[in-house]
């Protein structure tokens, strides 16, 4: 079986964690994790890994800020750091822009008050990009191509219409006509987010989720603490993505634990084990996933809310006319 | 394999499991596991190798560690071994039973404990408590830290031909190193079946040959000065193989002559790092040891490596890259683009690679589109050779009850033919639901029964009385519980095996002893 990985790198919140970067009296980084320095050299293992346990595998990496998406590497390729930096520059100076020119050096000095830093706005357009990117190639290369996908397709939707298991699961891998050619292309998806949540694409993103679940994609997830506070909100978007299409979501421990060989550790503890082998190798995590929606009206993060019987939209308050069909309540 | 992990590793037996002999199929692995007392030396040496010099940052040691990561271990070996590889321990710490055994859902089936001792990637030890700690072995550990945290794929930097000596000669295209490993292997073939007019190998492979019994001296000329080598049985074998493993015979029989550990780790570093190469890319001699520049004639005579005297770079060949299969390097690393997937499932061009693309039709005729006369001896072993037609691009030829049982008398069998004959299948019919019509397949699986629907074994009859019929079932059921019993008449007779025909007899006497001394008769029995 084939292995392809997109890793979706989230570059959009750099400035405000590298502003609160510590440092110890012995002058080690005590997190969050940089770009450059930290999440950078632990992909590049990674990936290494991963083409070392997938003998015919591919991956890709995209990054994203808050205005661009990009590919910066590919199998074959390497990783091209003066892409990356360039985008990081891009977005540090629009940072600047936002709040004033505020330094960007590690210095210690306080974070500005401006929240907008933080958030990481250009997660949806890179799982987006990811998707369809995935989609294409996996229509060009397997065997029958986009005629085949389809059919598989109908043939797992009538399967699971009449209540059998998920069918979805099956499109690659578990058809006999796949077994037979054995050149089944198992896709994944790596989601690195390096900031919070932006609730305005909470739409966007659940629009990828299924229609990563559709294309029998897998989404996993890792959260990077932003500062050093590790009462930071976990991200609920993320856990219900990787839910919905049944992949792993975690965060590290603590801001520590994201510096100095930890992330290395926990990329190749986690997310090295396909999805195909996560029923014989435990993926040694155990998050809960945070059901909360969004409210289409505030944006606001909800756990209880009204919705309109007609197009499912979720509200915190009541009202009389659907905001988003305009049907009476 | 059983979940329970084998004792600590002093507890240990020195030597391989019986099962892994110098006779078994010799892959990669099973060589690696044949090492016996030699393995765990070898095997340090060979993960802790060097670099030669500066202009080689990675050393080959981790290339021959990924290499082994990559090939012989299956995928959750692969991820439990790389989960190790970012985790440090002192010399009496690792991961504990509970932890390790918390890694695994369900039983450890995928997980082989002596496969991964023998190539000496683990090292399993008792605590202090009852259980045991497992951890990887410090020369497999950091020579795979090495390999992961390296940019560097290549075992041999590129340096550019400004730094080089002018070569003598233009480097060669990929079409001509492919044409170049083609016609080593065409020749070597050719010498095999006979051909006339065939070129004589050079002695390495003439060597390797006879020494394999691949080729056996003709009984006819045997002693005289005329003397002949003809092909064998084994030879017939290795004809239909895939090139790979053909290849792979011949380097593991000369791994087989070598006695000194140097040059076994010398052969293997270089055998691995080659697979790591690129194809058609060119490296420099320079920077080879002073060991790998000896083996270049004999690598070269395998077609495994380019390269023309005086010039300053080597090619390694795609059978060298593919010799043990799954590196890193780019060249067979990634899924194929969209448009090298077309080309693979385009009509083959026969002007640039005599490949051989094979269609069976229901009607027993074979379509070969080729124009090697390698091919049309490879086919005529198992089809008929007086009734066939050569065109510019195709044979036509049939698979006939003669042809296909005169191929079973030269040791041939029929899933051997129905392997090459699907291997070599056209592209257009690859995807077909039967690449071989079934009542060809079933047919031929008829006709190889045919030969084995009579068995001959040597007997031994034993006749009664008539008045023994006791004794006879009684000899009857002793031989039928030592799986002897052939076949027992009505008229008193039973025929057993030859070897068991001796106790059988004695069980016989013995009996009708007991049985006349129940009756009160007189002891008159007949011996034979």
């Amino acid at each position: 079986m084939s292995q392809t990985i997109t890793i979706v790198l989230d570059l959009a919140a750099e400035a405000h964690r590298a502003r609160l970067s510590t440092v110890d009296s012995k002058g080690r980084f005590k997190g969050p994790a940089l770009i450059h320095l930290h999440v950078i050299p632990s992909l590049k293992v990674f990936l290494n890994a991963f083409e070392a346990a997938n003998p015919s595998s591919y991956w890709s990496l995209i990054c994203c800020t808050n205005t661009k998406v990009e590919t910066v590497g590919r199998t074959g390729e390497g990783i091209d750091l003066d892409a990356i930096m360039r985008m990081l520059d891009d977005r540090v100076k629009k940072a600047e822009v936002e709040e004033d020119a505020a330094p960007t050096t590690l210095a210690s000095s306080e974070p500005k008050a401006n929240p907008n830093i933080s958030i990481s706005k250009g997660i949806s357009a890179g799982v987006t990009t990811a998707v369809c990117r995935i989609n294409s190639y996996l229509n060009k290369n397997l065997p029958g191509g986009l005629a085949n996908r389809k059919r598989k397709h109908e043939t797992a939707l009538s399967a699971s219409a009449s209540g059998a298991d998920d069918g979805f699961t099956n499109l690659h891998k578990n058809s006999d006509e796949a077994k037979s050619q054995n050149n089944v292309i198992e896709s994944r998806i790596l989601v690195i987010q390096t900031g919070e949540d932006w609730m305005p694409h909470y739409n966007n993103l659940m629009n990828c989720a299924f229609a990563a679940k559709s294309a029998g994609v897998c989404v996993d997830a890792l959260q990077l603490f932003c500062s050093s506070d590790k009462n930071e909100e976990r991200s609920s978007m993320l856990s219900q993505l990787t839910h919905i299409t049944g992949g792993l979501f975690m965060r590290p421990p603590t801001p520590a634990g994201q510096v100095h060989g930890a992330l290395t550790q926990i990329l190749l503890t986690v997310y090295l084990v396909n999805k195909s082998s996560r029923n014989v190798l435990s993926p040694v995590v155990v998050e809960t996933v945070e059901f909360k929606g969004r409210c289409y009206e505030t944006g606001n993060k909800i756990d209880i809310g009204f919705v309109c019987n007609l197009c499912l939209s979720v509200f915190e308050r009541k009202l009389d006319t659907c905001l988003t069909c305009g049907s009476k309540v | 394999m059983a979940s329970s992990p084998p004792p600590p590793a002093t507890d240990l037996p020195p030597t391989l499991p019986a099962s892994f002999s110098a006779s078994s199929s010799p892959s990669f692995l099973h060589y690696l596991r044949n090492l016996g007392s030699k393995a765990p030396k070898t095997m340090a040496a060979l993960y802790s190798s060097p670099s030669p010099s500066t202009l080689s940052p990675q050393p080959p040691g981790s290339f021959f560690a990924l290499t082994v990561l990559t090939n012989l271990l299956n995928e959750i070996e692969r991820c439990v071994v790389l989960r190790m590889v970012a985790l440090e321990w002192t010399e009496d710490s690792g991961i504990t039973e509970r932890d390790f055994n918390s890694w695994f859902i369900g039983s450890k089936k995928d997980w082989d404990w002596e496969k991964l001792n023998d190539l000496c990637i683990i090292s399993l030890n008792p605590s202090r408590s009852s259980s045991w700690f497992v951890k990887l072995r410090s020369p497999f550990h950091s020579s795979l830290r090495s390999a992961l945290t390296s940019t560097q794929k290549h075992p041999w930097s590129l340096l550019p031909s400004a730094q080089l000596k002018p070569s003598p000669t233009p480097p060669p295209t990929l079409n001509e190193l492919n044409a170049y490993t083609q016609n080593i292997w065409n020749g070597i073939l050719h010498y095999l079946v006979g051909t006339k007019n065939t070129q004589e190998p050079n002695p390495t492979v003439l060597r390797f040959l006879r020494e394999t019994g691949l080729m056996d001296v003709d009984a006819k000329t045997a002693g005289t000065k005329r003397e002949k080598w003809e092909i064998t049985k084994k030879g017939y074998d290795f004809m239909l193989k895939d090139v790979s493993e053909q290849v792979w015979s011949f380097v593991f029989s000369y791994l087989q002559t070598l006695q000194s550990t140097s040059s076994i780790i010398s052969t293997l570093l270089l055998l691995t790092s080659l697979s790591h190469c690129t194809l058609s890319e060119g490296y420099p001699v320079s920077l080879l040891t002073k060991s790998h520049k000896t083996l270049m004639p004999k690598f070269k005579d395998f077609g495994l490596i380019y390269y023309t005297s005086g010039s300053p770079k080597f090619y390694p060949t795609s059978i060298a890259i593919s010799l043990i299969p799954g590196s890193l390097s780019s060249s067979c690393g990634h899924l194929p683009s969209p448009t090298s997937v077309h080309s693979l499932l385009s009509l083959p061009d026969q002007t640039k690679n005599p490949t051989l693309n094979i269609i069976v039709q229901t009607n027993f005729t074979v379509v070969a589109y080729t124009s090697s006369p390698l091919h049309l001896s490879m086919l005529l072993l198992f089809c008929d050779k007086d009734d066939y037609m050569v065109l510019p691009n195709v044979l036509v030829m049939k698979l006939t009850r003669d042809s296909v049982k005169e191929s079973f008398k030269r040791g041939i069998k029929c899933s051997q033919i129905l392997k090459f004959l699907k291997k070599h299948s056209h592209p257009l019919i690859v995807d077909a639901d039967y690449r071989i019509p079934e009542n060809v397949q079933s047919q031929l699986h008829l006709w190889e029964k045919e030969e084995v629907r009579i068995k001959c074994s040597l007997a031994f009859k034993i006749y009664f009385e008539e008045e023994e019929k006791e004794v006879e079932r009684d000899v009857a059921g002793w031989a039928e519980e030592r799986g002897g019993l052939i076949f027992r008449g009505k008229g008193g007779v039973v025929v057993v095996k030859y070897e068991i025909a001796e106790g059988a007899v004695r069980f016989k006497k013995r009996r009708v002893r007991e049985w006349r001394e129940e009756e009160g008769g007189e002891d008159d029995m007949i011996v034979y």
